[in-house]
């Protein structure tokens, strides 16, 4: 597998999609810095969560383009004619899609450290917490993102499901905070004119909050959903739930691509 | 005889269409095979079979004496290259920068291979060109070019000739015939050109509806297409001696039909004949070309 991971590297190095997408994130961080700055008390904790969305996004494309030219140029052949087995194909392709998406944070990071730690200050320790957790999701982003690309045998189709996957699973998410976010109590006015609480029918129940927050930590962009709004979760829990999630889209994704008719 | 691909009874279903029903061949080692069979007649299934981009429904495969369920049969592959259909090329690179790719992926120690390559293929002055800019006819060496990185001793190449120019379809055939001539490369190419493939091909597997319908060395189907006069005549007998006056080449088919090869002077053969007491009943000039022996084989309508 060494040599698959040795030629992926060497056309990840030359991608120029990888290198514009590591410049759009380097902006986008910018201004994500310049944006929490401006805030009257600048939130150097806010521009740092907020990475993991943009690398979502730019996993799901890179990823669907990356591994969508081996189908359309039809270089996939190269490597199983040669005997290559398809596992490390398909492992070599993941391990690929994981790199990139470290050079993304780092192109997100970068900016941060460089000019929001000097200008507004350097995060909480649960920040920093989230960070690392946050790299565990981008795994799980990417390991979803590969299964996609190599099961679907078409770069179009690939990226089409990736992007839609990603914005759906994103708004999804947003959805789903949003309930948890409810008050218990909102504010009104009573039969009599008074100003009153009155229980919030929407309120999630324990049970039913239970349920959203599994959902939310399985899925990655819950997650990110999670660090952005800032809700409390267990943040040792989130690399387990992204490592299981990781692990379940890999094997469907070898087993699908091993069984797989390659044209 | 050493084969270096055998297949017997390989059947490959789609759903509930059969592209492959029960297809036995032997592609012997150091000649070059040509696969013959009309569109749609199984010609690329088989060759993903062979390459292991798919796996067949049921049947037998060996590769270098290696069964395709056999996990050595990856080892047996990195002596093979092949161009399957199209030419699998990165279209956003240079030739060269292919090439060192296809090394990376074979684990090669250097990249001193090459030059020697791309000369070979006859694409060693296309410098910065990406292959995206590449004819159809370079493409199709280019991709040839890669399946030969790592020096393989099989090559297989699926319709190499579709779509090119006159002057592209002879610099594949000659590239076909130095690498099997010179390097000693085992070649299995389909084609439904069969001219062509018979300027080439030193052994021939005829397909169809998935299914080889004949084997062949290219003798034997040189035989097979010879200029012939098939001939009935009341006595073969005399027919034999009248023939081995005029040392021709001929064979006895039944006690009154018989066939001779080459050109015959039908006028003097009568008149001998008749000295000879022996009467024509029937007299049947036949020039088969590959293509109508084709046809005949696979009992299609002649156009």
């Amino acid at each position: 597998m060494s040599r698959l991971l040795v030629s992926n590297f060497a056309r990840l190095v030359k991608n120029k999609l990888f290198w514009c997408l590591c410049g759009v994130i380097a902006i986008l961080s910018v201004l994500m810095v310049v944006w929490n700055f401006s805030y009257p008390v600048g939130r150097i904790d806010g521009a740092v969560c907020s990475y993991v969305v943009f690398i979502e996004a730019a996993a799901a494309i890179f990823t669907s383009l990356f591994v969508g030219t081996e189908y359309g140029d039809g270089t996939i052949r190269n490597k199983l004619i040669v005997g290559h087995d398809r596992r490390h194909v398909y492992a070599a392709n993941l391990i690929t899609s994981i790199i990139a998406s470290f050079g993304f944070v780092a192109a997100y990071m970068i900016p941060v450290l460089l000019i929001g730690f000097p200008i507004i200050g350097l995060p909480s320790s649960t920040t920093v917490a989230v960070v690392f957790a946050g790299i565990m999701a981008q795994i799980a982003f990417c390991s979803l993102y590969t299964m996609v690309s190599m099961i679907f045998m078409n770069k179009t189709g690939a990226t089409a499901v990736n992007l839609v996957l990603a914005f759906v699973l994103l708004l999804a998410s947003v959805f789903l905070c949003s309930i948890l976010e409810q008050p218990e109590f909102i504010p009104g006015y009573g039969e009599d004119g008074t100003f009153e609480y009155f229980p919030n029918k929407n309120y999630p129940s324990a049970a039913e909050k239970i349920v959203l927050h599994v959902i939310l930590n399985v899925i990655p962009a819950g997650q990110a959903v999670k660090f952005i709004m800032g809700i409390t979760t267990a943040l040792w829990s989130l690399p387990l739930y992204s490592a299981g999630f990781g692990a379940v889209c890999t094997a469907v994704g070898m087993v699908v691509f091993g069984k797989e008719d390659v044209k | 005889m050493e084969y270096v691909l055998r297949t017997n009874a390989v059947k490959k279903e789609y759903g509930n269409y059969k592209a492959l029903n029960g297809l036995t061949m032997n592609v012997p080692e150091g000649g070059i095979y040509g696969f013959v069979g009309k569109n749609g007649s199984g010609k690329t299934t088989l060759i993903r079979l062979a390459c292991g981009l798919q796996k067949p429904t049921d049947g037998e495969m060996e590769i270098y004496g290696v069964s395709y369920t056999d996990k050595a049969v990856l080892k047996a592959r990195r002596r093979m290259g092949a161009v399957v259909e199209t030419p699998s090329v990165y279209l956003n690179m240079t030739a060269e920068d292919n090439l060192k790719e296809q090394c990376r992926i074979l684990g090669l120690p250097s990249f001193e291979s090459i030059p020697e390559i791309l000369r070979l293929v006859g694409l060693e002055n296309t410098g910065k060109k990406k292959a995206k800019n590449f004819s159809l006819g370079m493409r199709q060496r280019l991709g040839i070019a890669v399946a030969l990185t790592g020096n393989p001793d099989f090559l297989i190449l699926d319709e190499p000739i579709n779509g090119l120019d006159p002057q592209g379809i002879v610099e594949i055939r000659e590239l076909i015939l130095n690498l099997n001539r010179r390097h000693g490369i085992t070649v299995l190419v389909s084609s439904h050109y069969l001219d062509e493939l018979s300027k080439i091909a030193t052994h021939f597997g005829f397909i169809d509806g998935g299914r080889i319908v004949k084997e062949m060395s290219a003798k034997e189907l040189e035989s097979a297409c010879r200029k012939r006069v098939e001939i009935t005549v009341s006595d073969t007998k005399a027919l034999s001696r009248v023939l081995d006056g005029f040392n021709a080449e001929y064979s006895l088919l039944s006690d009154t039909e018989a066939e001779i090869f080459g050109e015959v002077n039908v006028t003097e053969l009568a008149l001998k004949l008749y000295e000879n007491r022996c009467t024509v009943h029937k007299i049947n000039e036949r020039n088969e070309s590959l293509e109508a022996f084709y046809i005949d084989l696979v009992g299609g309508e002649r156009q």
